[in-house]
């Protein structure tokens, strides 16, 4: 069934109401978005350092089992006998006790590569019943991904059509998962939250460096992140992906922070005197490069943070039109020192469902998707910075990285 | 003042316990610290107004550590928003470490260990 939605003639200056609610966009979104020539994260090498040591990801809807073999090799498997569609593993993680994958409910056993090896009474018994002659295991392997590792990093695509992960998000893009993530990462921790918004709603908040020092005043009033910082927006291939970066060390805002009668963080007067516990604007330069603030996204659904010595990384998972789950993995370096982890760990107050700087941007999307139920049919305005991609240079006062994603999503959908 | 002066007020999740990552969703090692939070969920932070209600379990004694008396209470917490939608919202335990100081008990850590991974939507009032 074909959606109705038609998109706005302004183009991805416009985004239609109706994408964040209508199930047949959702459904669409499934098939040319998730399972189109796209990157997806699905965990990091350390998650599964063992042979037999898996983690179960998610791409859009469908489950996927990352998992590491005898030989060291890691393959992202769709997590689904190919007998019934019963789920293989059952867990969010672990270590298989025997290499290979044995479903629960007729013990078909798939290797590690997702190749079916063996299923129960193949032969029937006492030479009655049993699988017919005709019966191929080859032909009932697991749906498989293809992957790509970087830094770390394993992504995966369904897609034959997918480019080369680098040309996808292209050098720039490279460059910063390799300058975060190009050395022995520490996993700090991990956790979620549940969104009750439209997946679309969060990438957009992401990826929107307009709402940063105004709706999290904690960024504002604590200076660490402006929009008078010096700093700017890397778009990567076609637009669809972006960073974000700042230098905190270099800004001018003062005053317009405090006084513009434009901005809530002018009447917050009484608040920002400073922080009681300083130890907070503890910071040091990880990347030797002075950039305090980079929060880069890979279209359609991944976040690399870096917020100051705050790092982590991202995975949206959409959970219907309404509802989305948000994965965090906080990390660190394992040549961290014991003083610079107890700070990263400090600094982590800024991020997750507590985030000092992160809880709104779960918050407003719940507010969004219930205010827009009404106007289906009406489209949001997004012209800060214009109304194309073009990045506008060491400038952030610009939505072109939100018309960015839309402009993937487009290409994607057909919508 | 419920905490001694480097008190440690901590939120995790029993899965980043069990697995030894030392990550917090709410992490305050001094009293400073917890001011700070406060402030910043009084003044800074935008979220739907809502309360908790928090129902908890009789304590449990645990042994001693380093001069504090121990203690593990399980918990509940039920949050209510304006429009009167009622969620369970987290569940799990506290565990307390309690020191007499100038003849007042107070907490030297709160750790609250939450069964859930998963948070719906956010935590901006401590638990």
């Amino acid at each position: 069934m074909e959606t109705k939605v038609r998109w706005p003639e302004e183009g991805v200056a416009r985004a239609p109401y109706a994408v964040f609610s209508d199930p047949q966009v959702y459904e669409l979104e499934q098939r040319k978005i998730f399972r189109g020539p796209t990157w997806h994260f699905l965990g990091l090498e350390q998650q599964v350092p063992d042979a037999g040591s898996f983690i179960l990801a998610q791409v859009g809807d469908t489950p996927v089992i990352l998992v590491r073999d005898e030989a060291g090799e890691v393959h992202g498997l769709v997590n689904r006998c190919a007998h019934k569609g019963t789920p293989l593993v059952l867990a969010p993680s672990g270590k298989l006790p025997r290499q290979r994958l044995m479903c629960i409910y007729h013990n078909w056993m798939y290797d590690l590569r997702g190749n079916l090896k063996s299923v129960a009474f193949e032969k029937g018994v006492g030479g009655k019943g049993g699988m017919p002659a005709d019966f191929k295991k080859e032909e009932h392997n697991l749906d498989r991904l293809r992957l790509h590792r970087i830094s770390g990093l394993v992504f995966g695509t369904f897609s034959a059509d997918t480019p080369p992960f680098e040309q996808y998000i292209g050098e720039e893009h490279v460059a910063n998962i390799r300058r975060v993530c190009g050395r022995p990462l520490e996993i700090l921790g991990t956790y979620s939250q549940l969104l009750h918004s439209n997946w679309k709603l969060y990438m957009e908040n992401v990826k929107d460096p307009y709402h940063a020092s105004i709706l999290h005043a904690f960024n504002g009033l604590m200076k660490q992140d402006r929009l008078t910082m010096e700093g700017g927006i890397k778009m990567g291939t076609a637009g669809w992906h972006h960073i974000s970066y700042s230098r905190m060390t270099v800004d001018t805002g003062d005053e317009l922070y405090r006084t513009a009668p434009s901005l809530r963080s002018a009447e917050l007067s009484a608040y920002g005197e400073g922080l009681r516990d300083p130890s907070f604007t503890d910071v040091w330069d990880d990347h030797g490069d002075r950039v305090s603030l980079a929060v880069q996204t890979v279209f359609p659904c991944f976040v690399l943070q870096q917020l100051r010595n705050c790092l982590a990384l991202r995975a949206v998972v959409p959970k219907g039109p309404r509802q989305t789950e948000l994965r965090w993995i906080a990390f660190g370096y394992q040549d961290d020192d014991e003083r610079r982890r107890a700070l990263r760990l400090k600094q982590a107050n800024m991020m997750g469902p507590a985030g000092l700087i992160s809880m709104e941007d779960g918050m407003v999307g719940a507010l969004i998707q219930r205010s827009i139920e009404a106007d289906a049919d009406k489209s949001s305005v997004m012209i800060l910075g214009g109304r194309g991609i073009e990045p506008i240079q060491g400038s952030r006062a610009s939505e072109g990285s939100v018309r960015g994603f839309w402009t993937g999503y487009r290409h994607l959908t057909g919508l | 003042m419920f905490f001694t002066e480097q008190g440690l007020y901590r939120i995790t999740t029993r899965q980043n316990l069990e697995q030894g990552y030392p990550l917090s969703i709410m992490l305050c090692d001094n009293r400073n610290m917890l001011y700070d939070r406060v402030e910043a969920t009084e003044k800074a932070n935008i979220y739907e107004p809502h309360y908790y209600r928090h129902i908890l379990s009789d304590s449990q004694p645990m042994e001693s550590k380093d001069g504090a008396a121990c203690a593990r209470t399980s918990f509940v917490c039920i949050r209510t928003m304006l429009d009167g939608s009622t969620l369970l919202f987290a569940s799990g335990e506290y565990q307390d470490e309690v020191v007499r100081e100038d003849g007042v008990l107070r907490f030297r850590s709160l750790t609250v260990v939450l069964d859930q991974s998963r948070i719906d939507t956010l935590i901006a009032i401590p638990l």
